[in-house]
Formats: C-alpha cells, sequence, structure tokens
C-alpha cells in the first residue's frame, strides 16, 4: 500500500518533484480511501482536517440552499484535489462534498501535513506555492461563471 | 487562411449583395431559445459548396439580415443548416419561421477552420453555447475523414443543462470510441450528473498530445480568451489555435467597414483567425 501511495502523490503535480525523502516523510500523513457514488465525504460545518487527491472516480461540490436543495457549484475528477479547508484556520468545510462516483483518493491527514510544514519551512513554502497554483485556477474558473458568459449579450 | 477563392463560389457567388430565397424544409428546437433552420432550395436542386467556420447572411423579410455561421455538414450539399438563438429583432424573427416559409440568403462567406492544416493532428474542439454550432461541420469533417487525423476531443460548456447544443448529436458522438467529448455546465442542480465547472476546466482532462495538437475554439469572447490562455498553458503551440471571432456585420464581403476589427474584416478575413493573429486585439479593450 505504502508503494501504491508514494507512486501516486511523486506522479501528482502537487508532489512531483519533491525530492523521494520529502514525498517518503509525508507518507505518513497518507491513506488510501473508497467513497461508493452518492456516498458523503464531508459536510459543510465539519471541521476539516483532510484533503483527498482524487485518483478515480469524480465528487460533486454543494451548497445547500432552503428553497433550492443542493447546488452544484463543482465537480472534481481523477487527478484534482478535493479540500482547501485544512489549510486555513478555523478549518472548518465550506461546502459539501458527496462521490458522484464509485471514487478513489489519497487522503491526506491535514494536521500532519501543517506539522510538518511548520517543522520546515522550507517544505511548507514549496507546498503552499503548489496548491496556491490550483487555488488561483479554481479562482479565475470562478470569477468565470459569475460572469455568465453564456448569457445573452442584451 | 487557406484560398478563398474556390470556397467562395457558393450559391450567389456573382451577386453577393443579392440573396436566393431558400425554403425552410424543418425547424428544429435545439433549447428553450435556439432554433436549427433547414433550408432547401426551391427547385430541388443542391445548395452549392461550403467550408467549416463559413457564415452566411441570413434575411428575415421585411425585418433585416443578419450573420449565422453554417452548423451543418459540409458534405450534405442537398440542405443548408443553421442554428439560431433568439436574441436580438432579426434572430427572433427568423427563429419565429416555420417549414415551408421563405428565408433571404447570401454567402457563403469568410474564412474557414484550417482542417488541411490540422492533418495528422490530435484536434481539439472548445465551445462554449452558441459556438457549438460553427464548429459542428469541423467535427462532421474530422469524423467524415477520420484517418486524416490523429485523436479528437471536443470540450463543450453551456450556461445549464437544458441550454446544451445538439443534445441528440453529442449522444451519438458519445458512441464514437474514437471521440474524446467533455461537456460541463455552469450551473446545474442534483439532477443533472455530468460535470459542473467552466470549460476553461475540461482542458487539461483531454488525452490529447498537445504538442501534436490543433485547436478551433468558438464562444463567447471571453471566454476565447481564457481557453486561449488554458490551451496554452496545456502546451498546444500558439500558431496552432484558431479561433473565431463575432462582430456585427451589414455587408459579409468587406466593403461597409461594420465589422472592421483594427485593420481587419471579420466577414472577409474572418470569422476564423489564427490565434498568432488575432491575440492582439484581445488586448485593446472596445475594439
Amino acid at each position: 500500500m505504502t508503494d501504491r501511495i508514494t507512486k501516486h502523490l511523486s506522479e501528482h503535480m502537487i508532489f512531483k518533484g519533491l525530492p523521494f525523502t520529502t514525498i517518503s516523510d509525508l507518507i505518513g500523513c497518507a491513506s488510501e480511501k473508497s467513497f461508493s457514488k452518492g456516498e458523503t465525504i464531508f459536510l459543510e460545518g465539519e471541521e476539516a482536517n483532510y484533503c483527498h487527491i482524487l485518483l478515480t472516480g469524480a465528487v460533486d461540490l454543494s451548497i445547500h440552499t432552503h428553497n433550492r436543495g443542493p447546488i452544484i457549484i463543482q465537480s472534481l475528477q481523477a487527478k484534482e484535489v478535493l479540500g482547501w479547508s485544512w489549510l486555513f484556520s478555523p478549518f472548518i468545510w465550506q461546502f459539501d462534498a458527496v462521490a458522484k462516483k464509485d471514487t478513489k483518493s489519497i487522503r491526506l491527514d491535514g494536521k500532519c501535513i501543517r506539522k510538518k510544514c511548520d517543522e520546515n519551512p522550507e517544505l511548507g513554502y514549496e507546498l503552499m506555492r503548489r496548491f496556491s497554483r490550483i487555488l488561483q485556477n479554481r479562482l479565475i474558473a470562478t470569477r468565470l461563471q459569475l460572469v455568465d458568459i453564456y448569457g445573452k449579450s442584451n | 487562411m487557406e484560398n478563398q477563392t474556390e470556397l467562395m463560389k457558393g450559391f450567389s457567388p456573382e451577386t453577393p449583395m443579392i440573396p436566393t430565397f431558400l425554403r425552410v424544409k424543418e425547424k428544429i428546437q435545439e433549447t428553450h431559445d435556439t432554433w436549427t433552420l433547414v433550408l432547401e432550395n426551391l427547385n430541388g436542386a443542391r445548395i452549392g459548396k461550403f467550408s467549416p467556420g463559413q457564415f452566411n447572411m441570413l434575411y428575415a423579410v421585411g425585418v433585416g439580415e443578419i450573420p449565422i455561421s453554417i452548423s451543418g455538414d459540409c458534405h450534405n450539399q442537398d440542405t443548408l443548416i443553421h442554428t439560431i438563438r433568439d436574441v436580438g429583432n432579426v434572430s427572433h424573427a427568423l427563429c419565429q419561421l416555420n417549414a415551408e416559409n421563405m428565408v433571404g440568403v447570401r454567402g457563403p462567406f469568410g474564412s474557414v477552420w484550417p482542417m488541411e492544416k490540422m492533418k495528422g493532428k490530435d484536434v481539439i474542439i472548445v465551445g462554449g453555447g452558441i459556438g457549438l454550432a460553427p464548429l459542428r461541420p469541423a467535427i462532421y469533417h474530422v469524423l467524415n475523414h477520420r484517418n486524416d487525423f490523429n485523436r479528437l476531443a471536443v470540450a463543450y460548456g453551456a450556461r445549464a443543462p437544458k441550454e446544451i447544443l445538439f443534445p441528440k448529436q453529442i449522444m451519438d458522438w458519445r458512441s464514437h470510441l474514437d471521440l474524446q467529448i467533455r461537456i460541463t455546465v455552469d450551473v446545474a442542480d442534483q439532477n443533472w450528473h455530468g460535470q459542473v465547472g467552466v470549460v476553461t476546466t475540461l482542458i487539461p482532462r483531454l488525452n490529447i498530445d498537445p504538442e501534436n495538437g490543433a485547436a478551433l475554439v468558438c464562444g463567447p469572447e471571453v471566454m476565447i480568451r481564457f481557453v486561449t490562455r488554458e490551451l496554452l498553458k496545456f502546451g498546444i503551440p500558439a500558431d496552432q489555435i484558431w479561433i473565431s471571432m463575432e462582430r456585427n456585420m451589414k455587408c459579409g464581403i468587406g466593403l461597409c467597414g461594420h465589422c472592421q476589427l483594427g485593420p481587419e474584416f471579420i466577414c472577409k478575413d474572418g470569422p476564423v483567425f489564427n490565434y498568432t493573429e488575432a491575440e492582439r486585439f484581445f488586448r485593446v479593450k472596445e475594439l
């Protein structure tokens, strides 16, 4: 199992190129997880202590509304990263996440990763830089959604 | 752009300002505000030659004339197919037409998708909203000449599931094992089981060799800007990206200047431009 996790992490854009010793050190924070189609991965308001690197399947992020039910705001697929709230205090999930299909992931323990980053600021900076790139892409995508680019021009 | 001389020999080449009247053979509702008109000659004669990416000026009698891209298969010259979104007076009038009604048509006009230049390449087609309509002839072309091209991927974004264009066609394309088709919507409820997010998010997921890739992009201009950035980030060379631009047009033959964009006339020099030619216009506001 450890070999599998090492392989997945070292090939993923977040960790690709990091020294093998660093990845080996992070393995202690990682575990494999599976979710059945329709299974809730986390709910808004719950404590956020994990993120997932999706290996297979897909996950919907949604906001529950009183009158319209859940509104899906984004779908994530294999190779994408699910979950940011573990990075920032107060470590609370902002959305609901539900497996759209049977899904497998590498789950990273946020507390464990944060501890390692605190102990090794160089690693902390590098990881933050890489996670920020993904956050930037998500922010751009969200802003495009807000623009309603397919709306009628008049 | 490819040589236009032959391609411009359409159904009214000698008198480009005089419309030919075609009959609506069939009207298909695509979405709540978009219809496809299938047009035919009154005498049953063939329509004439046109190429992927070209457009016609469609005249709604007594209302006005607008440019509409050809959305049909260029190999079928028995009919002429246009997909129209009801957004203004003329498009509204065209969308109100029914079978047996007449439409004035001038064209075909404009530059074409570079199908010849893309031979042997991985082809990426990125459409947004009604922008899938001008791209459909290019998809037909690749499917009709499948051995001339390498991988084919279609990435399509719509505002909501009910606004997805050509849903039956997309179902059919999905049955092709050698065509990747990915669809996303900006907004969805729980009844939608597909992808949610903007069209740019689909690009990194495509199974394409970017170094040997060529991309065709059509949609709202803001979408084109962000999609082209994502394609460049993905590794598609800038000179292997083509886009289709849109502006108000009147004459369709580069005389009146209504569609002028810098030194270019969209109707005559476009609507299809290579990204390296068009990129400079993106940086000029209100152009």
